[in-house]
């Protein structure tokens, strides 16, 4: 069915190799007037070394980059305005040369000799920060973390010196949290705007603030796509410029059917592509791990099945939560052919979209794009927030077509009709905060000083019903009081780069004489949740355990044996308490975390995120302190602290055999995964997993009194739907009050 | 129970104004029925604040004319340069509901769903056709596995009475009153 696709004419211009060359040439030969460090000096201005030979090799190669053309162009517009849009499809290397045009032309000196004004490079994504700042440092030719630098959360390389940095946006709103003008950037660039990122936006409605308090601050958004007509319009028609990338045309293959299959048919074109179409590398987007592991089996085993008749083809698969070595595979040669002559190799990369706009990856010539991925979606009635597979937009299937043409003149095969891409599409992916819970972005601004949420001049206001929720929770909380206002608690709860219920947990978990154990529990959840703002894009579905493990090992297996090592039967929270500990009693040894199988690289970062979040405690004074291990209090205390931030989450078994979430009476199961040995009456959950089943994953054993001693203003049976945890819970609160009475009488 | 069933659909009643994330909207200026945003502030504040004084009354004249100039723009844009979408796009600012999805639990590619719904009315209308004319034997054993059960049912019982016809026949014939 699929064999017949229609052809469809080209989106893409066609870049005229001799013209760019004229240009270039011309640009590079007039010289920058403003551009006073680079170029004929033999001496690194930043570090006062010589350049090494390899600083103009790079220099070189950056010159031929789309951007440089514009150089002199951009500059003028910088000066001549406060905010500047720069429009730039992938690959005309604006992350990378931008800021650095930025630090040549602006002054950064301050009065204070020792000390010099930043410039500020925001990323959507950690890897992308990281990644970035090593190639501009070795562009610059200084070492990462000294001039140039990189901020992620749970990690600081950077110093005094720096001057360029690279940070997540989340980071750049965290130090606004301490520094709400931003006093120490003096340019700002926004990259990857076009992703609309949760903390971009709010950046954005921020930013805007704080360039009418600060008029030497610059700012300029940069965007991937044709949205930067509505950038424009938000920063008060901003200048718009637009940088060429550096595209080869592309062919657009619609299918004349639909898809029964679109995993099936992926597979089969994939193996059509190999069968006919000349050499040239193939990515292929999927939505999820499981779906991009399956699908990479089985074209290994189609491509088998062809025989000696075909070049061998190297299949890589590519998703976040995928070791850096493993991804570093996508950047591999194809193979070469098995004999001398014989039919050429192939490397076939199957991935998320991840690689749409954020990883670039050159070869690449024929896209297979099914239409789906994975999307971050929330919903405040019900609250649950989920990563749901869910067609892609207009935009995304735009760049996802550009990928073809990067090298040469590529080919993208759509595995849907031209119709369902004009009447099932939509234009462009609805940005993050309309499809997030926002309770941590509230406590944000909150602390940024921003009261007035209603009229926040977001880019895009997201749902009333959105809002409220986060309020309510935060109210619940104790963050808010009933008008709103910020607390002790929450400006606490605040600095903690975590989910409030998960800070509220922390910080109050020295009341229940625990917070060691509090401490490793965040970590170990958090090992998971730190991925969170690169997971919106992806799934971390792996984890049939939520205890670590290898990821080659066979997962189910895997599980099990972690399982019967480190279980423990009141919750798995207590699970990865064990599996913490035992790695601790283990010297953090490596060897032995392969035969217990664990994953050493998500343990060691948990156990970093632990120090970094011990630091946090000890800013505000939060005593660190355990229960005797022997006691019988021990654990008692751990699951108590956990339900004074977790209250919100909490699920009662129904005499049916269900469970019910409190309150919001929706029907759910105890996750396949889980170490209870029985069915508790009351748990809390860490996660809410949205399939066709509900599951509620991470889950602890607690007990219906607690309920009524730690959150009784939760547990309000007034303002409480009617059902049986309802009628549970009346029976504890008239117990409660019967021993009062009697201890009373007793005195 | 009901109850449950209204809940795990995935689309609950909205938040009502019992709710302390309502009320704590509210206080901070929210109304009911608006979006947020600062559009809506300029629109909708103009009772209370804004209206007050003279400087108010400027802007909020300003905001007007400007918002008139906006559409003039953007008519010109819609004439002359044959522009289309835009028009949902200038709507949906301050959006009133939160975006709804729902979860999808196969592999069908996009727009599949749509065909696989025209592609059994036929079969069905075939099939009534069919157990009309008494040839059932012909189905592909395939197609009777889309079809409803109660179809199935109908078939076997037709089955069934076909088989009987010649018992039945012969009853007819020979049932004793005859002889």
């Amino acid at each position: 069915m699929g064999t017949e696709r229609k052809r469809k004419v080209s989106l893409f211009d066609v870049v005229d190799e001799t013209t760019v060359a004229a240009k270039i040439s011309k640009s590079n030969g007039g010289g920058a007037p403003m551009n006073n460090n680079s170029g004929n000096s033999l001496i690194n201005p930043w570090n006062g070394k010589p350049y090494s030979q390899r600083y103009f090799d790079i220099l070189e190669k950056r010159r031929t980059l789309p951007v440089w053309q514009q150089k002199d162009e951009f500059l003028q517009a910088l000066k001549a305005n406060q905010t500047l849009i720069l429009v730039g499809e992938t690959g005309s290397g604006k992350t990378t040369q931008i800021p650095q045009f930025v630090l040549d032309a602006i002054d950064i000196e301050t009065p204070d000799k020792r000390r010099k004004m930043m410039i500020a490079c925001t990323q959507p994504r950690r890897v992308a920060a990281m990644s970035v700042s090593r190639r501009v440092a070795e562009e610059m030719d200084v070492t990462i973390g000294e001039e140039v630098g990189y901020s992620i959360r749970f990690e600081d390389c950077s110093s005094a010196r720096t001057v360029l940095k690279y940070l997540t946006d989340g980071m750049l709103l965290r130090e606004a949290m301490t520094d709400p003008l931003l006093e120490r950037y003096k340019v700002i660039v926004l990259d990857e705007a076009h992703e609309r990122t949760l903390a971009t936006d709010v950046l954005f409605g921020l930013l805007k603030e704080v360039l009418k308090n600060r008029s030497d601050l610059k700012l300029v958004v940069m965007s991937a796509t044709l949205e930067a007509e509505k950038f424009q319009g938000y920063f008060n028609g901003a200048p718009l410029m637009k940088v060429p990338g550096r595209l080869h045309p592309v062919e657009i293959f619609y299918t004349q059917e639909p898809e029964r299959d679109y995993l099936e048919a992926a597979i089969r074109t994939v193996v059509q592509i190999h069968l006919c179409e000349p050499p040239g590398d193939i990515l292929v987007f999927l939505t999820g791990e499981e779906e991009i592991e399956d699908a990479c089996r089985k074209i290994n085993k189609e491509v088998g099945n062809l025989g000696d008749q075909v070049g061998p083809v190297k299949v890589v698969p590519l998703y976040s939560s995928l070791p850096p070595a493993m991804q570093q595979k996508i950047f591999d040669p194809a193979p070469p052919p098995l004999t001398e002559g014989g039919p050429p190799g192939r490397k076939i990369v199957v991935s998320t979209n991840i690689a749409e706009t954020s990883l670039t990856i050159d070869g690449i010539v024929y896209v297979i794009d099914p239409g789906f991925s994975k999307q971050k979606v929330y919903n405040p009635r019900v609250r649950v927030e989920s990563l749901l597979v869910s067609p892609i937009s207009k935009a995304s299937a735009h760049q996802r077509s550009g990928r073809a043409g990067r090298t040469q003149p590529g080919k993208c095969f759509r595995l849907y009709t031209e119709k369902s891409f004009n009447t099932e599409l939509q234009p462009q992916t609805y940005p993050e905060i309309l499809r997030s819970n926002l309770a941590n972005t509230v406590l944000t601004l909150k602390k940024l000083g921003i009261d007035d949420l209603v009229h926040f001049d977001f880019m895009d206001p997201p749902a009333p019903e959105t809002l409220m929720r986060a309020l309510e929770v935060l109210n619940y909380l104790g963050a808010l009081d009933d008008e709103g206002n910020l607390t002790k608690l929450g400006e606490i709860m605040s600095e903690f780069p975590l989910d409030p219920q998960m800070s509220k947990m922390l910080v109050v978990s020295p009341e229940f004489n625990c917070s060691n154990e509090i401490l490793s529990i965040s970590a170990m959840l958090s090992d998971f949740c730190r991925d969170a703002d690169i997971a919106r894009l992806h799934s971390f579905s792996m984890q049939a355990c939520k205890v670590p493990m290898c990821i080659d090992g066979e997962a189910q297996k895997a599980a099990d044996e972690a399982k019967a090592r480190f279980g423990h039967i009141d919750g798995d929270h207590l699970t990865l308490l064990n599996v913490y500990h035992a790695y601790k009693q283990n010297n953090e040894d490596q060897s032995w975390c392969y035969e217990n199988f664990i994953n050493h690289r998500s343990l060691k970062s948990a156990d970093n995120v632990r120090q970094q979040l011990v630091r946090i405690m000890g800013r505000f004074n939060l005593k660190l302190c355990s229960t005797d291990f022997n006691s019988r209090d021990y654990y008692i205390n751990i699951r108590k602290a956990m339900l004074a931030g977790y209250f919100m989450q909490v699920a009662h078994l129904e005499r049916t055999g269900h469970y019910l979430t409190v309150k919001d009476n929706q029907v759910v199961h105890l996750h396949p995964s889980n170490c209870l040995d029985h069915k508790p009456e009351w748990v809390i959950y860490n996660e809410y997993v949205l399939t066709t089943r509900n599951f509620i994953r991470t889950v602890t054993d607690i007990r219906g009194e607690w309920l009524v001693d730690i959150a009784p203003h939760y547990f309000d049976l007034e303002n409480f739907p009617q059902c049986e945890a309802k009628r549970v819970l009346e029976r504890l609160y008239k117990k409660r009050e019967k021993e009062r009475e009697e201890s009373r009488n007793r005195k | 129970m009901a109850q449950d069933l209204e809940g795990s659909s995935g689309s609950a009643a909205a938040i009502d104004s019992s709710n302390i994330g309502f009320k704590l909207l509210k206080k901070h200026g929210w109304k009911e029925g608006t979006g947020l945003g600062i559009s809506e502030q300029d629109l909708l504040g103009v009772g209370e604040g804004l209206l007050a004084n003279q400087r108010g009354r400027l802007l909020w004249k300003i905001a007007v004319l400007a918002g008139l100039w906006a559409l003039w723009l953007e008519r010109n844009r819609r004439i002359f340069e044959g522009a289309e979408e835009g028009l949902e796009e200038m709507w949906d600012r301050g959006r009133l509901e939160p975006v709804e999805t729902y979860w999808k639990n196969n592999k069908r590619g996009l727009g599949a769903d749509k065909v696989k719904k025209k592609a059994s009315k036929p079969l069905d209308a075939k099939n009534t056709t069919i157990s009309g004319g008494k040839n059932e034997q012909e189905l592909p054993s395939k197609n009777s596995k889309t079809l409803s059960k109660k179809m199935r049912k109908m078939q076997e019982f037709e089955r069934q009475l076909q088989e009987k016809e010649f018992e039945r026949a012969f009853f007819r014939e020979f049932w004793p009153d005859n002889v």
